[in-house]
């Protein structure tokens, strides 16, 4: 775990929602300001009162989080995409007015919202400044919520798709080439905004061409920054970290996701697996055994046959199967993790593996 | 099993299509275990004697893997009475749009997955209501078969849900002709009809998302005018005033953790109930998925006949 800490530039928390990924990202930043690192641990939408604990409530900008004392120096950012997202397009636009027309168009106002691919983006977008900006020994990036690992990686493809240029000419009736091939794809696209307009009415599609010519001008931009986000991710001095729970379902999602990243050239450093143990349950048979016996002594009988219950059901979760040989037990804080000495046990014990 | 049909069997003809057709969304926080109350909502209908239609939203199957099943677009018999089907956004945006294409022939080569995925990401609520339109087709239509009486949706969490039930009202909005305004307006009714969308809100007995199911709550009441049925999944059966443990008892740990989720349990259902209603389902601590469903099923079942 040091070495991944030490090694790096940038961490990259992935796994599906509801594993601890938050936490877990800010536990490495802590473990990193232990070391003595100035690390910045980027998250999206986190938990209140992480974000309280972080001290980045309502704040857009990387924040020095309060109350720390390490060798080195622990910052945090939240990611918020519709801000970060109207700042990138007033950077990148060639005049205000080009950008005040996207921001106009119907579309803009569902897109910087819901469309799939734009928080990984941002994100992303967000990730890369601050990797360059130089402040930063290290930065630590928690990907946004997603039901799968593997749509944080997928993101970009289906935001290209938007400002694929021969989609963006197509949309504006600008031709692709020459010859039949071109006429034919012109005819089609005819006939599917033929469609949609009889599907929708003229409106609406009127707001999709307009859409599309106001992203004309920027779309270069974000292609060139999908780009350079990805040479990032594919830099040996980023590593991937995948955060799992310990269920079933999630530890074949988790493996499906570490052979897809494997494949894709992306550098998997590190698999936690978070088991989530409750503190009490830690101790050995003989401990257990103890613990049924002070119960059943003062006559609290439900209570163990409860603790008889949950015993045995951690213990068979404890043998289920997984290829991944590098557990971390990491115990059960109270309900969610609050405070940063909550976080800092966690740092500890992702340490001290 | 006894037959308690719920649905009323002449209300959704009114939309022009097959009628008792009913429409069960589940939805709520990730991680709440929402997919395996679905799973468990659409066995409960089935023992009652419907026939069901488990449909899963995303471009991944969570049951195909769990339940050994190779689930896609069309559906596959899981169960007697229950078919497991995965809808993703780009198929069903391609069946849509094709639908209406003058030349079917073209279809493959027009709408590619550069296309639809352009179209997706460009115009999300065009693919929302995409997803909408294939749900209520067999109500709107009589062309449209579909041969089951129950849907069970494991539907998108929270916010992504909030925006495909927004989608319609949005689109009736934008678009003032065609037929995408008129299956709008329609799908917007029906989405707010209780004879045929039920809704129903999973938590758990923590902080956050009893406080993300509260916020839901609201919107949806706001949105569609129904209150979903609550359920508070994963609760443990504890005993009433459990004292506490000495320091030295070897039970301290345990007891200590067992208190605190005693208070946890009761706070949560307590401001749950302020909403309505609460189905309590217990924690199961058995691996075995089956017995897992069963005994969540036998919960619905059993929490259906409190008043």
């Amino acid at each position: 775990m040091k070495a991944l800490l030490e090694n790096h530039r940038v961490i990259v928390c992935t796994g599906s929602g509801g594993v601890g990924k938050t936490t877990t990202s800010a536990a490495l930043g802590i473990a990193a300001a232990k070391m003595g690192q100035r690390v910045l641990v980027l998250t999206i939408d986190p938990a209140r009162r992480l974000a309280t604990s972080l001290g980045i409530e309502n704040c857009s900008d990387d924040v020095r989080v309060p109350g720390q004392n390490f060798a080195g120096e622990l910052y945090a950012g939240m990611i918020d995409p519709t801000s970060i997202f109207v700042d990138y397009i007033e950077r990148h636009s060639q005049d205000r007015a080009a950008a005040q027309r996207l921001f106009d168009s119907v579309l803009y106002q569902q897109l910087s919202t819901t469309l799939s691919g734009s928080q990984e983006f941002t994100s992303l977008a967000r990730l890369h400044e601050a990797a360059s900006s130089g402040d930063y020994d290290l930065v630590i990036l928690d990907t946004p919520p997603a039901a799968h690992a593997v749509d944080f990686l997928l993101a970009p493809e289906k935001l290209n798709a938007v400002f694929d240029s021969t989609i963006v000419s197509l949309f504006m009736g600008r031709s692709s080439g020459f010859g039949l091939a071109a006429t034919a794809w012109k005819q089609g696209m005819k006939m599917i905004l033929g469609t949609l307009t009889f599907l929708t009415g003229s409106e609406f599609v009127r707001n999709f061409t307009d859409f599309f010519a106001a992203i004309d001008a920027i779309a270069p931009q974000i292609r060139q920054t999908n780009l350079q986000a990805q040479q990032l991710l594919l830099d040996p001095t980023t590593a991937f970290v995948l955060i799992s729970s310990f269920d079933a379902a999630k530890i074949q999602e988790g493996e499906a996701f570490h052979d897809q990243l494997s494949e894709a050239g992306y550098h998997l450093r590190k698999v936690i697996v978070n088991r989530a143990w409750p503190q009490w349950s830690q101790g050995g048979e003989q401990q257990q055994a103890k613990v049924q016996e002070s119960l059943l002594a003062g006559k609290q009988h439900q209570l163990a046959a409860c603790h008889a219950q949950l015993q045995a059901y951690y213990s068979a979760r404890r043998a289920l199967h997984t290829r991944f040989n590098d557990l971390i037990d990491i115990p059960e804080m109270d309900g969610e993790m609050i405070g940063l000495p909550a976080l800092e046990r966690l740092a500890r014990v992702l340490l001290a593996e | 099993m006894q037959a308690t049909s719920t649905a009323a069997p002449d209300q959704s003809s009114r939309y022009g299509g097959q009628r008792g057709h009913r429409i069960v969304f589940v939805t709520g926080k990730g991680g709440v275990g929402k997919s395996v109350v679905a799973a468990a909502t659409a066995l409960q209908f089935a023992r009652r004697g419907h026939n069901v239609l488990l449909a899963e939203m995303g471009s991944r199957s969570f049951y195909g893997p769990l339940l050994g099943l190779p689930v896609d677009i069309e559906p596959v018999a899981w169960q007697q009475n229950i078919g497991i089907a995965r809808w993703d956004v780009e198929s069903t945006l391609r069946e849509y749009i094709s639908h209406y294409l003058p030349i079917k022939g073209l279809t493959d080569r027009l709408l590619g997955n550069t296309m639809m995925k352009a179209l997706v990401a460009a115009a999300p609520s065009l693919s929302e209501l995409a997803m909408l339109g294939k749900l209520t087709a067999p109500m709107r239509h009589t062309w449209y078969k579909r041969d089951v009486d129950v849907v069970v949706v494991d539907a998108y969490a929270t916010g992504q849900f909030m925006a495909m039930l927004r989608a319609p009202r949005g689109m009736a909005q934008t678009a003032s002709s065609g037929p995408m305004y008129k299956h709008s307006s329609i799908m917007a009714k029906m989405l707010a009809d209780p004879q045929v969308c039920e809704y129903r809100l999973v938590t758990l007995a923590e902080e956050m998302p009893v406080t993300e199911a509260c916020e839901m709550a609201q919107q949806l009441q706001a949105e569609v005018g129904i209150s979903p049925r609550l359920y508070c999944n994963r609760l443990l059966e504890l005993p009433a005033n459990i004292p506490a443990a000495d320091r030295h008892d070897p039970a301290h740990d345990f007891v200590t953790q067992m208190r605190r989720i005693d208070r946890l349990q009761m706070t949560s259902l307590s401001r749950l109930e302020e909403l309505g209603p609460v189905q309590r389902l217990p924690m199961v601590t058995r691996l075995d998925t089956t017995y897992l469903l069963e005994q969540l099923a036998d919960a619905l079942e059993a929490g259906e006949g409190a008043p």
